[in-house]
């Protein structure tokens, strides 16, 4: 299966929806990136696409292999550099060898586990996956850097999506390139890279799909504004200043640690005079969020200092835009924020501060941004407030230079599409043997490639059925192991033993789970294998039984193995289903290569069907769950009550609620358990 | 025709059009970025220079060198190769009167030794055939008369390409496409031809240290006097105005007393006066000074090259850097030259706090240097490359990120202040 990697953060998730719209792929990403929460991972899926977390990919026992492979190295790197005296590096900055000594190794296992974690996550998913493309959000901190030098390694595209507009030089840890390409929000945010000497054909200025909001917000102005002002409690009187915390980020020998104090002590004296001068003012500190901790007690403090009094700001952490859109001055330091009232046309104020310019001025004379100290902030303030000529210069000033920053809404739009420019081309496939139709499927030898329909993710949905902790698993049909594996992360100690019959899957399979068995299970010799009669107490069938000639069979055969309160959980596709029968009423029967009609599938069932099944092969069926076809979303009857169907040429009368839900149904999820009858005799009607 | 002709015929056709011409003329009054500064160096240098009260304007443009003399009383005749040109001088001039010509500018309309003094600003930058040129121009200048005008210093290029080691036609290699094309001269080469002429040197001036834009100065490159973050820098003397008054300072009261190979560009100042000893002995001055300074800046060499009372242009100095975007400009300039200030270069010339802000600054700037090249080199080593390699990647470079801060908070980068 096709897939990309994806380390784009939660504010790109629109990229990646644009992206999967057009192209269906598996999404690769490390957890606590877009795609591995609920929100974006639905976005994603509903775009089409599936996402993988990457670390799941890497075996549980396998962690502790590399945790002692990250102590070995630390060990041997703490050897190596016991000879070593930098004398370039200690005479520069007057360091004592041994200090450096001790920075280089302090904790030095622990700092490389994550990135060899990451490196064997993307070595399983390559041999998994065809990976067309990896995208990042930055390509310096360890995680980013290392994803990008992996893709650089394995030959495959990477793009590197601006997670903010770079405004002065790009100093130490930014002074790099690793990626094909990097998008920046504007023709300015490539000027740092110009200075570094990149090409400008690598640097496309298509704009920050993080900005795409502003558009809406702009338009919606006055209502945002009110709903901004009631929900902080301001005064519908008094004009909105808004200021944006900084920080330092400690990467540059011209950091000042006190900036974000000073800074903000500097705003706060300035709000003190205007307001004593008897301009009313709303004040908004919008904080970075990781900043909450500390940056609420700080500002407290700083706002008793100065005098101004701690009700007299409101303290925010998030919904930077609209609160833009609602100010009418924004003020910060060196900031993205100045751009984004530019874009939102507030005036903007920088804040310039001592070591404001050591990395170079962020702005030009002619960007229409007011550079204010902090003794000329107040004047500055006022001015922007009180005198319409001097607000509309501003304003006119930022709207002539806008396009150097801003290239317009819409962005995450153009950025996939440009993406998709950058992805590996699929291989393309000898076209001897390119199917036209689905059953030439079944000619086509199959069973060592992975690149096929399944997907690579843990039917965790049916975990849900689960009456007891499994201990001992088997799972018919494994593929991957993913399932397998999840089990085993979820409830420790349970083993797992899997069947596959595809080689590739079973590979990948065997790293995850137990024990991986490469042949039908008609054939498998149990008490060879080591499996002990009464020692399997739970089964997962998922999306197997259509697939078998004689599955009644199969079950007899596991029977023995199974413990008294053994439970089986399975996944079988609905044949009730009201597209089908719909279909099926026109004269449609149409084998798929997937879906309800796939032409792999021999066995059809419905829900009575199912319990029929298991009745007769001796178990019961203990639970049942829907998993619905979203295509029917839209059908709906009466609440509580029978309703009439209309597929054209039939009518089905008098459907209830309960049967709609069955209609309604892709795949059912059934538990059962051995019902203590093993001779298969009759069910009774 | 061959490739010196046209480019000729392209720098000689290139402002025909009146839009063109429009746009042009408006950038040249829009007071942006270095424009105003660059027009005060050059306009007051021909003020100062002009002998008599004819003045042939060549390439006059929309006047901007000229007009101003207009109102000293100069009678001025200006001549351009473009009609639109010459018709939007003519508007830029208003009420005062002007006489304007269409004429080449190797073949001027004119008798001999027709005018006092003949200005060319920005005009001979462009042509390579400049022999012949000054030979028309000399021509119509009177005997004692004077000839100004300006040319970019292949001085310059060729010191820098000796201190850097870098190839003079490596760092000319932009300027070899057309529209690009900067005419650079050598002060000997000008001083010789000026001989073969029968003229002499009254001065050879130094600008364009610190006016960005199309002014290269190579000494700067691959410092953080450079790029677009110094072109940033620079855009604030449109607003700033004690910035631009320490350019000023720093164009008019510094580089112009050093040398041809200070900066990138210089203003000569020829006289219709054969004198081979006043050349001769300019020639041995330059050189001097340019060995001099080869030591870097002191006290000692400044107060030999700066006319007039050194104390007090010492406090001058000092007094623009008192403000903190001058001394971070100077600061900037001074990543240049980083091993001078080491030597102590400047100690003697500056307050002592400026000083001290200035080695800070460099200081920092190496800091960031030195952190940024040794957390990508010291996991290189053979024995520690091997231990920090997986599947072909290295992990050395992934903890780079992190060590950064953790090296600068060792070397106590953050104790010092800003």
């Amino acid at each position: 299966m096709e897939a990309i990697v994806s380390l784009l953060w939660g504010k790109n998730t629109e990229v990646l929806r644009h992206y999967l719209a057009r192209r269906r792929r598996i999404v690769l990403a490390p957890a606590g990136f877009a795609g591995t929460d609920a929100a974006s991972a639905r976005a994603v899926q509903e775009a089409g696409g599936a996402v993988q977390v990457l670390e799941h990919l890497v075996p549980e026992g396998r962690l502790d292999e590399i945790r002692a492979d990250a102590a070995r190295r630390a060990h041997t790197v703490a050897q190596a550099v016991e000879s070593e005296r930098w004398p370039e590096f200690c005479g520069v900055t007057a360091c004592s060898v041994e200090r450096v000594r001790e920075v280089l190794t302090q904790r030095l296992a622990d700092k490389l586990l994550p990135e060899l974690v990451l490196v064997e996550a993307l070595e399983v998913a390559r041999r998994m996956h065809a990976i067309e493309l990896v995208v990042v959000n930055e390509d310096v901190t360890s995680v980013g850097k290392t994803a990008a030098l992996w893709a650089r390694a394995r030959k495959i595209p990477v793009v590197h999506l601006a997670h903010s507009e770079i405004l002065g030089e790009l100093y130490t840890v930014h002074r790099e390139f690793h990626a094909d390409a990097m998008v920046a929000f504007g023709p300015r945010g490539t000027e740092p890279y110009r200075d570094f000497g990149i090409e400008e054909q690598r640097l496309p200025a298509i704009g920050n799909p993080a900005w795409d909001r502003y558009d809406a917000l702009i338009a919606q102005r006055a209502a945002l504004r009110s709903e901004v002002f009631r929900q902080l409690g301001l005064s519908e009187r008094a004009p909105l200043v808004l200021f944006g915390t900084t920080w330092s980020a400690r990467l540059s020998a011209h950091d000042v640690p006190d900036l974000y104090e000073r800074s903000t002590r500097a705003f706060l004296m300035a709000v003190r005079i205007v307001r004593a001068a008897g301009i009313e003012l709303n004040v908004v500190v919008k904080d970075r969020p990781a900043n909450a901790s500390f940056g609420r007690p700080l500002l407290d403090r700083l706002a008793g200092e100065t005098g101004i009094g701690t009700d007299a700001y409101r303290y925010a952490t998030n919904e930077t835009e609209a609160l833009i859109v609602a100010s009418d001055v924004v003020v910060s330091a060196d900031s993205n924020l100045s751009i984004e009232a530019m874009i939102a046309n507030i005036p903007a104020l920088n804040l310039w501060d001592e070591r404001s310019w050591t990395l170079g001025p962020c702005f030009s004379a002619d960007d229409g941004i007011v550079q204010t100290t902090s003794s000329d902030l107040a004047a500055a303030i006022a001015g922007v407030i009180t005198n319409p000529g001097f607000r509309n210069a501003l304003l006119a000033g930022m709207s002539a230079r806008r396009s150097r920053y801003y290239v317009g809404g819409g962005a995450a739009l153009r950025v996939a599409e440009a993406l998709i420019g950058y992805a590996r081309a699929p291989e393309p496939a000898p076209s001897s043997s390119a199917p036209i139709y689905p059953w030439q499927l079944l000619s086509m030898e199959q069973g060592n490639d992975l690149h096929e329909g399944y997907i690579d993710q843990p039917r965790s949905e049916l975990f849900a059925l689960f009456e007891h902790q499994p201990r001992c698993v088997l799972d018919v049909g494994c593929f991957t192991g993913a399932t397998g594996q999840a089990i085993k992360q979820r409830y420790r100690g349970a083993q797992v033993l899997g069947i596959e019959l595809n080689h590739a899957a079973a590979q990948v399979a065997a790293e995850r789970i137990d024990r991986v068995f490469e042949r039908k299970i008609e054939e498998l010799d149990f008490i060879a294998e080591g499996i002990q009669p009464g020692s399997i107490d739970t089964v997962i069938l998922a999306d197997v039984l259509e697939h078998i000639y004689d599955p009644w069979a199969m079950m007899l055969q596991l029977r023995p193995w199974l413990t008294e309160d053994a439970q089986i959980v399975a996944s079988i596709p609905n044949s009730r289903n009201l597209l089908l029968i719909m279909d099926l009423v026109g004269g449609r029967w149409r084998y798929e290569p997937a879906g309800l009609l796939d032409v792999t599938h021999i066995r059809f069932f419905t829900k009575d069907e199912i319990v029929r099944f298991f009745y007769e092969t001796g178990f019961n069926v203990a639970k049942m769950a829907s998993a619905p076809d979203v295509r029917l979303n839209s059908v709906v009857g009466p609440a509580g009550a029978a309703t009439d169907i209309d597929l054209g040429k039939m009518v089905l009368k008098g459907v209830s609620p309960e049967e709609l839900v069955e209609l309604k149904t892709l795949q059912f999820l059934v538990l059962a358990h051995p019902n203590g009858r093993t001779d298969g005799s009759r069910m009774e009607a | 025709m061959g490739p010196e002709e046209s480019l000729i015929a392209w720098k000689t056709q290139a402002w025909t059009n009146p839009q063109t011409v429009a746009w042009y003329a408006q950038r040249m009054n829009e007071n942006k970025g270095t424009n105003r500064l660059k027009n005060l160096v050059e306009v007051e240098l021909c003020r100062r220079c002009a002998a008599g009260d004819r003045v042939l304007d060549v390439g006059i443009g929309t006047g901007r060198g000229s007009i101003p003399l207009l109102s000293k009383g100069f009678h001025v005749t200006g001549v351009d190769s473009s009609q639109a040109m010459l018709d939007q001088c003519r508007r830029e001039a208003g009420e005062s009167p002007i006489e304007l010509l269409r004429a080449d500018i190797a073949s001027l309309p004119f008798p001999d030794a027709s005018f006092d003094t003949l200005i060319s600003l920005n005009v001979l930058v462009h042509f390579p055939h400049w022999r012949d040129v000054l030979r028309e121009w000399a021509r119509v200048v009177r005997p004692d008369g004077r000839l100004i005008f300006d040319v970019h210093s292949l001085d310059h290029v060729q010191a820098v390409s000796r201190a850097h080691g870098v190839p003079t036609e490596e760092l000319l290699a932009p300027e070899r496409r057309t529209e690009l094309y900067a005419l650079r001269v050598r002060a000997e080469d000008l001083v010789h031809e000026a001989e073969a002429l029968g003229l002499s040197v009254v001065a050879i001036v130094p600008y364009a240290a610190v006016l960005g834009g199309g002014n290269r100065n190579f000494w700067l490159d691959n410092s953080r006097a450079s790029g677009y973050l110094w072109e940033r820098l620079l855009s604030w003397m449109a607003l700033d105005e004690p910035l631009f008054q320490f350019g000023r300072f720093l164009e008019q009261s510094l580089f112009a007393h050093l040398t041809t190979e200070a900066t990138g560009r210089f203003m000569a100042v020829l006289c219709r006066t054969s004198d081979p000893a006043a050349n001769r002995s300019w020639l041995q001055r330059n050189q001097q000074i340019n060995e001099a300074l080869a030591h870097g800046l002191s006290a000692r060499v400044l107060s030999d090259v700066v006319p007039g009372d050194f104390a007090a242009w010492q406090t001058e100095l000092n007094g623009h850097l008192n403000d903190r975007r001058n001394e971070l400009m100077l600061s900037f300039l001074c990543t240049a030259f980083a091993p001078f200030l080491d030597s102590g270069c400047g100690e003697d010339i500056l307050a002592q706090e400026h000083f001290a802000a200035l080695r800070r600054y460099v200081r920092k700037w190496r800091i960031d240097g030195a952190t940024r090249h040794f957390v990508k080199s010291w996991h290189r080593t053979p024995s520690v490359q091997e231990a920090l390699t997986c599947a072909g990647v290295s992990l050395g470079a992934g903890l780079e990120y992190e060590l950064t801060r953790e090296l600068l908070d060792a070397v106590g980068a953050f104790d010092e202040g800003g």
